[in-house]
Formats: C-alpha cells, sequence, structure tokens
C-alpha cells in the first residue's frame, strides 16, 4: 500500500517543525546576540561547526555579523522547514513524489553543478532551498509509517516474513 | 536491530574518520550526510521488499550517525594529541586580537579564547564537548541521510 494514503499531518509533525525553526533561530542567531551584547555570540558558530564550513564570505552577515551557517546550508535548512510546513497541503505532489522517491536525486543536480561550475551567493542560497524540500517529505512519510490504517495493518501481517523492521 | 547495527556501524567509522580528516572537513554536512545513505545502502541491499522503508532507513541513519560522532571524535582527539592542530590554534588566538580592535566586546574575545584553549589540549572537558557537537550535527544530518537512502535504495513492493 502506498504510505500516501495514510494522511502526513501526524502529530510528530508539529514537533518536527518546532525543531526546524528552532534550528534555524540557532543559525540566524549570532547576528542577533552581537547586537544584544551577549558574551555567547560565538557558541552558534561552535556548536554548527561540525556540519558546516561556516566561511563568513560565503554566509548572510546582516549588520557585518556572519550567520552561524553558509548561505547553501541556511537553504538547506529554510527548504527543509518549508518542506515540512507546506508537505501535508501538497497531496498530488506527494502523493506522486511518494510513489517515486528516487526522482528526490534529481533535486540535488542544480546543487551539484552549482557546487562544481560557479555559484554566487543567490546560487548556493537557492539550490539548497530547492534540493532540501522535497527531502522534507521523507521524515513526513516516516512518520505517518507510524500511524498504520486497518489496510496498512491487514497488510503488514501479509507482509510478516518480508518486512524491513528485521 | 541487530541487522541494522552492522551496516550502520559500517557507515558511521568509514564517514566518521573521513569527516575529521583536513580538507574532507569543509565540506559542510555531505560527509555526515553520506553516512547515513551508505548505512541504508548496505542495509537494504539484501533484503526483499517490505512495508516500511522510512522508519527503519531513519534508524540506520541515525545510528550510523551516533557511530560517526564517536569516530570523528576519537580521529580529533588524535590529531589534538598529535599536535597537528597546534598551529591552527595558535593563529586563531593570534586573530582575537584584530577581533578586539574590530569592536568586539572584551567578554566574548575571552568566551573565545577560552574555547580554542580548551579543544587545543587533549581533556575530559575536550573529549565531552567534541563529542556533544560531533553527536548533534551528525546524529540529524545522518538521519536525514538514512531517509535518502531508504529513497533511493529500498525496494518497491
Amino acid at each position: 500500500m502506498p504510505v500516501i494514503d495514510r494522511s502526513l499531518d501526524v502529530n510528530w509533525r508539529w514537533l518536527l517543525l518546532l525543531g526546524c525553526i528552532a534550528w534555524l533561530v540557532l543559525v540566524a542567531s549570532p547576528p542577533l546576540l552581537a547586537a544584544a551584547g551577549s558574551q555567547f555570540q560565538a557558541l552558534p558558530r561552535f556548536l554548527l561547526a561540525a556540519v558546516c564550513h561556516q566561511d563568513p564570505e560565503r554566509s548572510f552577515a546582516p549588520g557585518g555579523v556572519a550567520f552561524a551557517a553558509c548561505h547553501r546550508c541556511t537553504g538547506l535548512y529554510l527548504g527543509f522547514t518549508l518542506g515540512v510546513a507546506l508537505w501535508p497541503h501538497l497531496k498530488a505532489a506527494a502523493a506522486w513524489l511518494a510513489g517515486q522517491p528516487r526522482w528526490i536525486v534529481a533535486f540535488f543536480a542544480p546543487l551539484v553543478l552549482d557546487v562544481l561550475v560557479g555559484n554566487t551567493p543567490a546560487s548556493r542560497f537557492g539550490t539548497g532551498l530547492l534540493a532540501a524540500f522535497p527531502v522534507a517529505l521523507l521524515p513526513l512519510l516516516a512518520l505517518a509509517e507510524r500511524k498504520p490504517t486497518a489496510t496498512a495493518a491487514s497488510g503488514r501481517r501479509g507482509h510478516a516474513g518480508a518486512s524491513h523492521d528485521r | 536491530m541487530n541487522g541494522k547495527l552492522k551496516p550502520a556501524g559500517i557507515a558511521g567509522v568509514a564517514c566518521g574518520i573521513a569527516a575529521a580528516l583536513p580538507y574532507l572537513d569543509s565540506v559542510c554536512c555531505a560527509v555526515a550526510i553520506g553516512a547515513g545513505v551508505l548505512g541504508t545502502y548496505l542495509y537494504f541491499k539484501d533484503l526483499p521488499a517490505g512495508p516500511n522503508r522510512y522508519g527503519p532507513g531513519a534508524t540506520v541513519g541515525l545510528l550510523a550517525g551516533l557511530v560517526a560522532a564517536v569516530a570523528a571524535t576519537v580521529v580529533a582527539v588524535i590529531r589534538v594529541a598529535a599536535g597537528w592542530t597546534a598551529a591552527d590554534a595558535d593563529q586563531g588566538l593570534g586573530q582575537l586580537g584584530q577581533l578586539g580592535e574590530a569592536g568586539v566586546p572584551q567578554e566574548v574575545v575571552d568566551f573565545v579564547a577560552t574555547l580554542i584553549t580548551i579543544m587545543g589540549e587533549v581533556s575530559v572537558k575536550m573529549i565531552a564537548i567534541t563529542l556533544g557537537v560531533y553527536l548533534i550535527g551528525y546524529a540529524i544530518a545522518s538521519t536525514i541521510g538514512g531517509l535518502v537512502g531508504a529513497a533511493i535504495f529500498a525496494k518497491k513492493e
């Protein structure tokens, strides 16, 4: 049974969305902390150092203080957050993508080209946003898998020997 | 769970070591996402089609991220103990003077200097902070990698 037959508006989606927004706030917090004169303005950059190169020349820097992530990572995080918020309302597109999930790779093609060919702040941000938006459908599908419908439950009994949950 | 631990372990160790090496540490979260993708590839390659793909994919990705964080921490400790990061630490401390001249408050400069000093020598504090920072980023990025891997590699039912 296609997973998309189950609702994507699962309870845990709100917690996921809240986590995404908190992550975005962390990314954008250095300029805000600097404006407030906080001594901890370097902390967000330190916390995200493992997953971003954080080159200040390749990061948004309102007021001259760089975000805690580069243009591309900021685009990825924003695209993912928008995806978590919007996919439950894009039912036809969600059903199509859930039916052929390998197409998600195609959305990474502009990002890879951008890395290889040359880029601008706008292209780095834009290709990151485009790549992450469809990926946000996947955790919603994972959460929906946890909420079986009556038909899914009977289907699962029929696949007891071939489950991925080994 | 046992079926997930082996692929997650292999992918986590491989990507954790790769991520902590010089030059490869500048490719953002790609290596951590790669841990999840590689883990799910190894997990799904011999599995028949089943009703659930994303839950197992996320679990394998999360486990791979946790293993990668531990592996990356071990490599980071080795690099610090061997003195390979001493030049970076000295350069960072040297640049702090410029921060002060640029109008950054002294408390901020002191905070950054404390961080650089802690991270510049092997100690329980350094290991705990390094592991914590890697765990936060890698667990999230590798779980997403696991979901992407499930989308690509899980067989259609």
